[in-house]
């Protein structure tokens, strides 16, 4: 079923986007096709075969041992961003 | 003959040259390369991994892959060496650690050369979604080179690397592998430790070798594979490959299920037929087979791959790492700016449908039907494996498009999966090799689909075939020195 712009700009609120008024129109369009070819599972689905199950059942065994081990480091975790006392800065707004 | 690991590593250990002298070859080749097929080289560190590399080898602890130069998917974490997956909101992103798989050929003495072109964040089947450009095809460079893993492939059949790690979510290896004509396999889901593959579709992604024989890609496999307590999906694998793959083609049973042919150009599949007579001259047996269900692994594979991707890329929020914006009004506002600015269309594309599909009121009739869906196509295959040992199929309904091709719209590019996004659904180990050329002189891969942690009957398969077929054509073919 095709999304109305207000459905899209919601799905994009959740999705954390940002869309232009253009891109939306552009976007509600190749969504309709999208979702169009995502609904032809709809022509297939039957009954659900037994078994075939993708969870990994983990035994007790199976689980590692609880021992300390390293770690990742602080310095290592921030080097990718200016961080402040070893920590992400965020701020409220932009200066 | 072709530059391959088992070559390479022989002249490595008569000392008819050193590592270092290879990596400076194959240095020399990238830097004059015109492909776009590396976004982040390492060649002053490749030089001291080959130091120590010739160490070894003077010492005699060097293994097949020690000192021979290779190149990484920029999906693939290398401590230290940028890695980006062609996204601007990952640009300048180093990690800190390095993959499991990765880790495993540095621990055998691995040279990294660098990281490979591909597709932003792995979507697309073109690598033309890239930050950093499309990597061009070194078999036509008006062509594309297949994607994602498309720099892996490039950079493989232009001898720009002895062999590349690349990663298969929907057909990312084995595609670009059939479209540049070199050899790619996708390991059994759970083979390959999947620790520091960035996340796109975490129950479908898989790292794998793109290379220039089967048998390199059974070494590389042999190498990387096995257990990580860091990556709960990854299995005990107490098997090796490399050592089995002269069986021949006696006794072995290969499917061929008529769905995979719909479609395909006369010229292509003149190619397969090629082989599977060449199959039967060897002794194995041919079984006709029927999936009906096939042409709807797609959709229930972009459902499933874009849900996946939604919550996974749900991380990037400017705070931790990537791309932050530089004018926000609040943090809210920061995150979603540093999203849309740092992500290209396609992602973003792919983010909303997944949204969508997870969403309230639409998961069932998308998320929750595509799961039943993919047990369907699992019991199908089973029910396929039950008379056959192999599956033989086209890798893609097409060659090489041309670069900027807008002969196909969105659906279309995405229904060019068909073949190998099954295999993703199902878990199952499948390769890639080239059989044949088209009329256009563009190279046709086969594929051979395996059951789950049986990649040596594959191999095997393969194998027989580069040995009875391919020989006489790729000793025409150059290397790098």
């Amino acid at each position: 079923m095709a999304l109305t712009e207000t459905e899209i700009k919601r799905l994009a609120w959740l999705a954390k986007l940002k869309f232009t008024e253009e891109e939306l129109a552009v976007l509600t369009e190749d969504m309709a096709e999208i979702i169009e070819f995502a609904d032809t599972i709809n022509a297939s689905v039957g009954t659900l075969p037994a078994g075939n199950d993708f969870a990994r059942v983990c035994e007790f065994d199976d689980l590692r041992k609880d021992e300390v081990q390293e770690s990742n480091l602080s310095e290592e975790v921030t080097s990718n961003i200016e961080a402040e006392d070893g920590f992400f800065p965020v701020r409220r707004r932009s200066l | 003959m072709r530059d391959t690991i088992s070559i390479l590593s022989e002249r490595l250990k008569k000392r008819e040259i050193s590592s270092v002298e290879l990596t400076k070859a194959y240095i020399d080749a990238i830097s004059s390369s015109d492909l776009n097929a590396y976004v982040h080289t390492s060649f002053d560190e490749a030089l001291r991994q080959a130091e120590e590399a010739d160490k070894r080898l003077k010492e005699g602890t060097a293994t097949l892959l020690t000192g021979i130069p290779m190149s990484v998917k920029d999906n693939i974490s290398t401590k230290g060496l940028e890695t980006t997956c062609c996204s601007k909101m990952l640009e300048g992103y180093k990690p800190f650690y390095d993959a499991t798989a990765y880790a495993k050929l540095r621990a055998e003495g691995a040279v990294l050369l660098g990281k490979n072109n591909m597709d932003e964040f792995a979507m697309g089947s073109t690598s033309e979604t890239s930050y950093y450009g499309a990597p061009l095809n070194p078999r036509d460079k008006t062509r594309v080179t297949g994607g994602s893993s498309g720099g892996g492939a490039a950079a493989v059949a232009a001898h720009l690397a002895a062999y590349a790690l690349g990663s298969d979510t929907g057909g990312s290896i084995r595609q670009p592998a059939s479209f540049c004509g070199v050899v790619g396999l996708k390991p059994t889901y759970g083979a390959v430790s999947r620790y520091g593959l960035i996340a796109y579709g975490s129950s479908l992604d898989q790292i794998g070798p793109l290379a220039n024989s089967v048998k390199d890609a059974a070494i590389v496999f042999d190498s990387i594979k096995g257990r990580d307590f860091r990556d709960q999906t990854s299995e005990e694998t107490p098997y090796t490959v490399s050592d089995k793959l002269e069986g021949g083609g006696k006794g072995l049973k290969i499917g061929v299920a008529k769905e995979y042919f719909e479609g395909i150009s006369p010229e292509m599949k003149g190619c397969l037929e090629g082989a599977i007579a060449f199959y039967e001259k060897e002794g194995a047996e041919i079984v006709p087979l029927s999936m009906p269900s096939l042409g709807l692994a797609l959709p229930a594979y972009y459902i499933i791959a874009c849900a996946e991707a939604s919550s996974n890329l749900g991380r990037y929020d400017g705070i931790r790492f990537g791309h932050r914006a530089a004018k926000y009004e609040s943090v809210d506002d920061m995150i979603a700016r540093s999203r849309t600015e740092g992500f290209g269309k396609e992602v973003q594309r792919r983010i909303m449908l997944g949204t969508y599909v997870l969403s309230s009121g639409y998961y069932d009739a998308y998320y929750k039907k595509a799961c039943t869906l993919r047990k369907q196509i699992v019991a199908a295959f089973d029910g396929l494996f039950s008379s056959c040992d192999v599956l033989l199929a086209p890798t893609s309904p097409n060659t090489a498009f041309p670069l900027n091709y807008t002969g196909q719209n969105r659906i279309e590019m995405y229904l060019s999966d068909i073949c190998t996004v099954p295999v993703n659904i199902a878990g199952l180990p499948a390769i890639s090799l080239p059989c044949g050329k088209d009329g256009k002189g563009l190279p046709v891969g086969m594929q051979l689909i395996g059951k789950k942690f049986d990649e040596a009957t594959i191999l095997r398969a393969a194998y027989t075939y580069e040995r009875g077929e391919r020989q006489e054509v790729e000793e025409l073919e150059g290397g790098v020195l």
